[in-house]
């Protein structure tokens, strides 16, 4: 306990615990103006994602291991649960409710999906990705994709394609099976184009690629976030004095589009201040990872890099309008229990790969 | 082995922490670009976005101001306001999931009164708003209000519309009301779906009847529900034009034309101010439909039917004027001291000029005839002889001089002028040189000589007043709460010496009063009426005898005119009448001149 104290990396705890109390700043003001009350609890579920984290960062991570086929299990059955009884909440079915409570299983899924991935793979010690890998990280990615994709949840989906993505990154791929990836990936989007993606997600697309057809149809959320972000400045309009969210013109203030709000009432001071705060935490995850000196360490912390990393830059890119409205959160700040408990625990992990440098549990 | 194991160990781990290593320098470098981008928006771009950010929040609405109202010159309203109901959707209810229970609505709405015609295709587009059926019923608007929690995602929209209150009463000259084009839009800077004056007064004085815009700036939320008002400016009413038309006489020359089932125009003006008391132009059409729903059907009826109502024949008709022009003829002759009164020339019912034959109306001949007596029974053969020593050329000098063949300047749209032919006009159109044979039938006012009803009563008034006019027109003053205007309107002397005018008004007179008068029957007790007949072939005798197979076709019939004025000395008004394919000028329009005389002296006087 005493040696816990005294090697903790407490900037991996702050850091993110800063941004998450930025983001509950941000629901106050949307408090302010709604009435909505996300912000006490945001604040809740802060206090128990840093349980969750404490938790993460001193269990014991080989036990963990071996127990994350069984947690897997547990996810996949769940997500199965809802598919057939559970109840759709803004369109769709991913809440599952216990004792009060909502939780989102696809979200704390990713934990698990990580694990398993860690789990199978840390044996490996070849070089490049083969064919065969390829198949079962497919597989384990997969079937909890295929599930959420049933929800439907696609924001979700995209997140769990930002795994497979770090991991291809981290391990790389062998030449052929790169060039049959770029193949699929090409029929896989005619495809989707064709049978798949519903008639409002192609308008999402075509609108982001061409805004101005529709100014005040599909492509009015984009520009409404522009207009919010742009109009910030350079020093904000000031807390609490955002016109734009005041007005409700801006869409998914506390989820989607909140560091929009942000930078309507912080300016580009503000903005910078929040990016520095992700980019100092990816460092010192970086710097975990390449610090450490077993696979499985490697492995975690760069998946928990990456997925993050992704989960991060869609969602600034979808509030400059640079791609696609995705449904994905802004990480540690955006509102939701379940994402930032499961944010929480990934970084609770690297914690944990942390000090088993100098504790030997 | 077991140290190459422990090496190939090493390398791979160093290798995925290198690519571990490359991925940071992407993140890196990510983040720059992300800088760049909010770099961009807010400070590049600032005001850009800035200015947009207080446009959504400002909602600069446009009020509607009323039309000015059109009255009589007793202060009768001829144009009024109407409040009309017009089923709408904000925009915003049709956008997203509302779309499907606002057309649920509006589907059942529009079922209910079966107007299936209106599907949800047929909305328009006014950017804040969609405009779906206008003009409702009573009845319609009654369901609306009694059922509105069933339609609580569409609405009515209350605005004035144009009421013709006399309906048919002077619709040649009032014109009616209609939606916007774009470059009317421009012009007056008027909204899609504004409503302005599409033809006659309402066109012609748009400007001063339109009104002025008001504006209402109001704070909004992205739903468009109202936080507060700014600034609020009302809409000002247009003023209110005062015509010199008398709406009696009007409604009852109209009756008279249109029992008789007769198309043509009735000019009424008074000479002395050149004001219009009736200016009749049949068959006639009901404003009233123009300013609601109006099917392309509907309207192709209307322009193609007999008659042609929509076209207002006082100012845009143009016939020959026949006899009338003997009038024109005689003057000049007089003045270029060609004639005195006492000049004789012999009628034996035809002459031969330039080796042709040119018949007189009447084939035995009118025998002897002077200026007044070739007048009077309208001899064309003593016309014939004064055209030919007058010259084309000092023809249309003096026909424009007495107004013809040129715009009076009316205040409609849409007037004609005309033509009076000359040497060079014939150059010009036709590069052919004028023979002086044409003269000959120009002088009793037929070939390519072509005047308007309203040319005839200004030129009637010039005679009337003995050398003087002033432009006809139908706008008395104008007002509002203010202040009263009136237009002034200049008199115009032409250069003809009142002693001859004096003489040809003798002739005119017996047109009416003597024995042999053709317009006697335009005679009315104890009032002194100046005159002249003029029938107008449509065709020559020649071609109707060899080429026509149903002589008796409407089409083929003589124009009947009839101009005169009243009393002979200092005369009070002026009638024209001229009756399309009918007969004979005095046996069609002089009967009627005399009745419109009749009213105007016995029974609105």
């Amino acid at each position: 306990m005493k040696n816990l104290v005294k090697y903790f990396n407490y900037q991996l705890f702050f850091i993110p615990f800063l941004i998450s109390l930025i983001g509950i700043l941000t629901l106050y003001s949307i408090h302010k103006t709604n009435g909505s009350f996300f912000y006490e609890k945001q604040l809740f579920f802060l206090f128990f994602a840093t349980i969750c984290f404490l938790f993460f960062s001193v269990i014991n991570l080989e036990k963990l291991l071996n127990l994350s086929t069984p947690f897997y299990s547990i996810i996949i059955i769940s997500l199965i649960y809802l598919i057939f009884f559970g109840e759709k909440v803004s369109g769709a079915k991913s809440w599952l409710k216990i004792g009060g409570f909502g939780i989102q299983p696809s979200e704390i899924g990713k934990i698990f999906v990580i694990l398993m991935i860690v789990k199978i793979f840390r044996k490996h010690f070849e070089g490049p990705i083969d064919f065969m890998d390829f198949i079962k990280i497919s597989v384990i990615v997969g079937i909890p994709v295929f599930l959420i994709f049933l929800q439907p949840d696609f924001g979700t989906v995209l997140t769990y394609g930002f795994i497979i993505l770090t991991f291809l990154i981290i391990f790389g791929l062998k030449k052929n099976l790169a060039i049959l990836f770029i193949f699929l990936a090409i029929i896989l989007s005619v495809v989707s184009w064709n049978y798949v993606l519903k008639d409002y997600h192609k308008k999402r697309i075509i609108n982001f690629l061409h805004p101005e057809q529709d100014p005040l149809g599909y492509g009015y959320h984009t520009l409404q976030s522009k207009i919010t972000i742009g109009s910030g400045g350079f020093k904000g309009k000031g807390y609490l004095k955002g016109t734009q969210k005041k007005l409700g013109f801006l869409p998914a203030q506390h989820t989607d589009f909140i560091l929009s709000v942000f930078a309507e009432e912080f300016g580009f001071v503000g903005v910078t201040f929040v990016l520095w705060l992700f980019l100092y935490l990816f460092y010192i995850i970086y710097k975990i990872g390449v610090t450490s000196e077993t696979i499985e360490n490697i492995m975690l912390s760069g998946l928990v890099l990456g997925t993050l990393f992704f989960h991060f830059l869609i969602n600034v890119l979808v509030c400059i309008g640079k791609f696609p409205v995705a449904g994905i959160t802004f990480p540690l700040f955006s509102y939701g229990g379940s994402s930032i408990i499961t944010i929480f625990s990934l970084l609770g992990l690297v914690e944990n790969v942390y000090l088993s440098r100098f504790i030997k549990s | 082995m077991f140290e190459k194991t422990v090496y190939r160990k090493r390398l791979y781990l160093l290798k995925r922490k290198r690519n571990i290593k490359i991925f940071f320098l992407f993140i890196i470098f990510t983040f720059t670009i992300l800088l760049l981008f909010f770099g961009k928006i807010q400070i590049v771009k600032y005001d850009y976005y800035s200015g947009l950010s207080t446009r959504n929040i400002k909602k600069i609405e446009k009020l509607t101001p009323l039309r000015g109202l059109i009255k009589d010159r007793e202060g009768n309203i001829i144009a009024d306001n109407r409040l009309s109901f017009d089923l709408i959707i904000p925009r915003e209810n049709l956008m997203g999931k509302r779309k499907i229970r606002t057309i649920k609505q509006l589907k059942k709405f529009l079922n209910i009164y079966n107007k299936k015609n209106k599907t949800i295709n047929s909305l328009r587009n006014f950017g804040t708003y969609y405009l779906s059926d206008e003009d409702l019923s009573f009845k319609d608007v009654n369901y609306f209000y009694s059922n509105q929690e069933e339609f609580n995602n569409i609405s009515l929209r209350i605005s004035p519309r144009r009421l013709y209150v006399l309906g048919e009463t002077g619709s040649s000259f009032i014109g009616y009301v209609g939606e916007a084009n774009q470059k009317e839009i421009r012009k007056y800077n008027l909204n899609i779906g504004d409503f302005v004056g599409k033809t006659g007064i309402e066109k012609y004085y748009e400007k001063l009847i339109k009104g002025e815009k008001g504006e209402r700036i109001q704070v909004v939320n992205s739903r468009g529900v109202l936080n507060k008002i700014i600034k609020s400016i009302p809409p000002k009413q247009g003023y209110t034009l005062n015509l010199t038309i008398d709406s009696t006489l009007q409604r009852k020359i109209e009756k008279l034309l249109i029992d008789e089932k007769r198309i043509g125009s009735v000019i009424v003006l008074n000479p002395k101010n050149g004001e219009i008391l009736s200016l009749v132009s049949t068959p006639l059409f009901n404003p009233n439909i123009f300013t609601s729903y109006f099917s392309q059907q509907e309207w192709e009826a209307l322009i193609n039917k007999e008659g042609k109502p929509l076209i207002n024949k006082t100012i845009k008709g143009l016939y020959s004027p026949g006899s009338i022009f003997k009038l024109v003829v005689g003057l000049a002759g007089l003045e270029e001291r060609l004639i005195s009164e006492r000049s004789i020339v012999n009628c034996y019912g035809y002459k031969e000029i330039y080796k042709k034959i040119f018949h007189c109306w009447k084939t035995s001949g009118h025998g002897p005839m002077n200026l007044i007596s070739a007048i009077e029974q309208s001899c064309d053969v003593y016309f014939y002889m004064l055209g030919k020593s007058l010259k084309i050329d000092v023809i249309k000098h003096y026909a424009t001089m007495m107004g013809l063949g040129e715009k009076t300047g009316i205040d409609l749209v849409g007037e004609k002028s005309g033509l009076v032919p000359s040497r060079t006009w014939k150059k010009k159109i036709y590069n052919l040189i004028w023979f002086p044979g044409e003269t000959i039938s120009v002088s009793i006012g037929q070939g390519p000589i072509l005047v308007t009803p309203l040319q005839i009563a200004q030129m009637f008034s010039i005679i009337a007043n003995r050398g003087y006019y002033i432009t006809p027109h139908l706008l008395k003053y104008y007002n509002n709460d203010k202040k009263k205007i009136f237009p002034k309107y200049k008199m115009k002397k032409v250069p003809i010496k009142k002693q001859n005018f004096e003489k040809i008004i003798k002739g005119m007179w017996r047109v009416v009063n003597g024995e042999k008068g053709t317009g006697k029957l335009a005679q009315v007790q104890g009032i002194d009426i100046c005159g002249k007949t003029s029938t107008v072939q449509v065709i020559s005798k020649e071609t109707l005898k060899s080429k026509v197979k149903n002589k008796k076709e409407k089409r083929w019939s003589n124009h009947a005119w009839f101009g005169a004025f009243a009393p002979r000395k200092n005369p009070e008004i002026v009638v024209v009448v001229m009756i399309e394919h009918s007969g004979g000028g005095g046996e069609i329009a002089a009967p009627i001149a005399g009745k419109i005389i009749k009213m105007y002296f016995k029974d609105l006087r």
